[in-house]
């Protein structure tokens, strides 16, 4: 087995005539190589986040190049974001993020919105953040009590605390879901009106320069202009679509975690001699890269199908998303686990990058709708 | 027949029938589907498919789903959504 073999992809974005090149150029000086300083120092690089921007990256989901976005397939996106979980979480993050809450806006957003925001998302000159996680309300999003009370003049004021908002630190605006009588609705909030406070949050396991936060809505008035997809669209609707991309994003960038997983470790036994030889050349260690390869080559094939599925608007793309994150996240675990045996106390340390994608994989598991979140449905799916 | 009073076009509460129920079962993957069958249970699915269905009969039928339209016993079981839109094109 050989580390070019799998390099050697049949199905990789460049197979199919699609140049990446200078993507994944950008990924490699400019991102891979700080995503150690990037887990340490608990930020992300501002002048990184602008030029991502600047070169047309950001809002690609943004469909058929509306405002100003250089729209790409899902497809391309997938690959796209393996490139980027391979060099940094939390570069990933800001992408599964801030292309989320673009992708609604143009799909359930008003013209006002989307002439609003969608060219400021598009060029990095707003980064979006997505606010549905409360304190109380996790996996069960019909929880929350962040609250949206129409006002005399029409207006709505929002009330609620929002946690573990990932980029809220940055973001000029979020995507806020709040209880709208017995409805839940969709609200884009910026982050200047009064009323919004954002607190840092560090120290986290994983993904720790994602510059999470918490964001509190006290008393904030927004116009009833900032209603995305009118009254009760919020749940399950918007959130459901939105998560699903979301969901996809997340995959594709574990596919990534497990592929640096399983290339630092054919690096690695190259390298390190134990017992007269190459650790390599010991069975119980090729049983770990069989494993770790099979990992990363079924979990791509999982997130390309779904790509192909959700580009195609077939209708059973969101379940085979669910199944591509489900999988893919898990598989990227496991490569990470193999990873930091095979590296043992050299894989313990922050000198080698096994360390931080072991704890970068474990927040896989949780985000975007957990692993037990997605049993739930891929078991229930089928039966209705 | 349905005909919306605003635009003229006429749709067939069969083929709203055909289309919507041929939509779900190639979401769910089913192989068969009762007109009055229950879609939803309690559980995650329930969100997908009702997300999946809204925005699907949104764009089939160039239909706008509001306010108490939006509530899921709406999207019950196939007559259910029939019926629903039935009513939106004759708005």
């Amino acid at each position: 087995m050989t580390q070019s073999a799998l390099q050697a992809d049949p199905v990789s974005a460049a197979a199919e005539g699609r140049s990446e090149v200078e993507f994944e150029t950008f990924v490699r000086e400019r991102i891979a190589g700080r995503a150690g300083a990037t887990d340490s120092r608990q930020c992300l690089d501002e002048r990184m986040v602008h030029e991502l921007g600047r070169r047309g990256y950001l809002g690609s989901l943004v469909p058929d190049h509306q405002f100003g976005a250089k729209s790409v397939d899902l497809q391309t996106y997938g690959a796209r974001l393996e490139e980027v979980g391979a060099a940094c979480a939390a570069v990933l993050s800001l992408f599964t993020a801030h292309d989320m809450v673009a992708r609604t806006v143009a799909t359930w957003g008003s013209m006002e919105q989307r002439e609003k925001w969608l060219r400021a998302m598009c060029d990095g000159g707003a980064i979006a953040a997505f606010a549905l996680s409360e304190a109380s309300a996790g996996s069960n999003a019909e929880q929350i009590t962040t609250a949206a009370v129409r006002t005399s003049g029409g207006n709505y004021l929002l009330n609620g605390d929002k946690k573990w908002i990932t980029v809220g630190q940055i973001a000029s605006v979020l995507l806020v879901f709040a209880r709208t009588g017995d409805s839940i609705s969709a609200f884009l909030v910026e982050r200047a009106r009064p009323g919004v406070t954002v607190s840092p949050i560090t120290g986290m396991l994983g993904f720790r320069g994602s510059m999470l936060a918490d964001v509190s809505l006290r008393g904030c008035e927004v116009p009833s202009s900032a209603l995305v997809g009118g009254l009760g669209r919020g749940y399950p609707y918007i959130l459901t679509s939105a998560l699903t991309y979301g969901r996809y994003s997340v995959a594709c960038g574990a596919v990534g975690i497990a592929r640096a997983c399983l290339y630092a470790s054919f690096d690695y036994v190259r390298r390190r001699e134990q017992f007269g030889k190459p650790i390599g050349e010991h069975q119980l260690i090729q049983h770990k890269l069989a494993a770790m390869a099979t990992d990363v080559c079924a979990a791509r094939l999982l997130c390309r199908e779904a790509g192909a599925m959700l580009q195609r608007d077939d209708p059973a793309a969101m379940v085979q998303v669910c199944m591509a994150k489900y999988f893919a996240s898990q598989a990227a675990f496991r490569c990470a686990t193999h990873a930091v045996q095979i590296h043992g106390a050299n894989g313990c340390s922050d000198r080698y990058p096994v360390e931080r994608h072991l704890r970068d994989a474990k927040i896989l598991e949780i985000i975007e709708g957990s692993t037990e979140i997605q049993e739930l449905i891929l078991a229930r799916y089928g039966q209705a | 027949m349905n005909e919306a009073a605003n635009t003229g076009r006429r749709v067939d509460d069969s083929v709203v029938r055909q289309k919507v129920r041929a939509f779900i079962m190639a979401a769910a993957r089913l192989r068969e589907l009762n007109d009055e069958a229950e879609l939803f249970r309690r559980g995650a699915v329930n969100s997908l498919l009702a997300a999946q269905l809204v925005m699907f009969v949104e764009r089939e039928f160039q239909i706008r789903m509001e306010g108490g339209d939006l509530k899921l016993g709406n999207f019950r079981n196939v007559n259910c959504i029939t019926e629903l839109v039935a009513r939106k094109l004759n708005t």
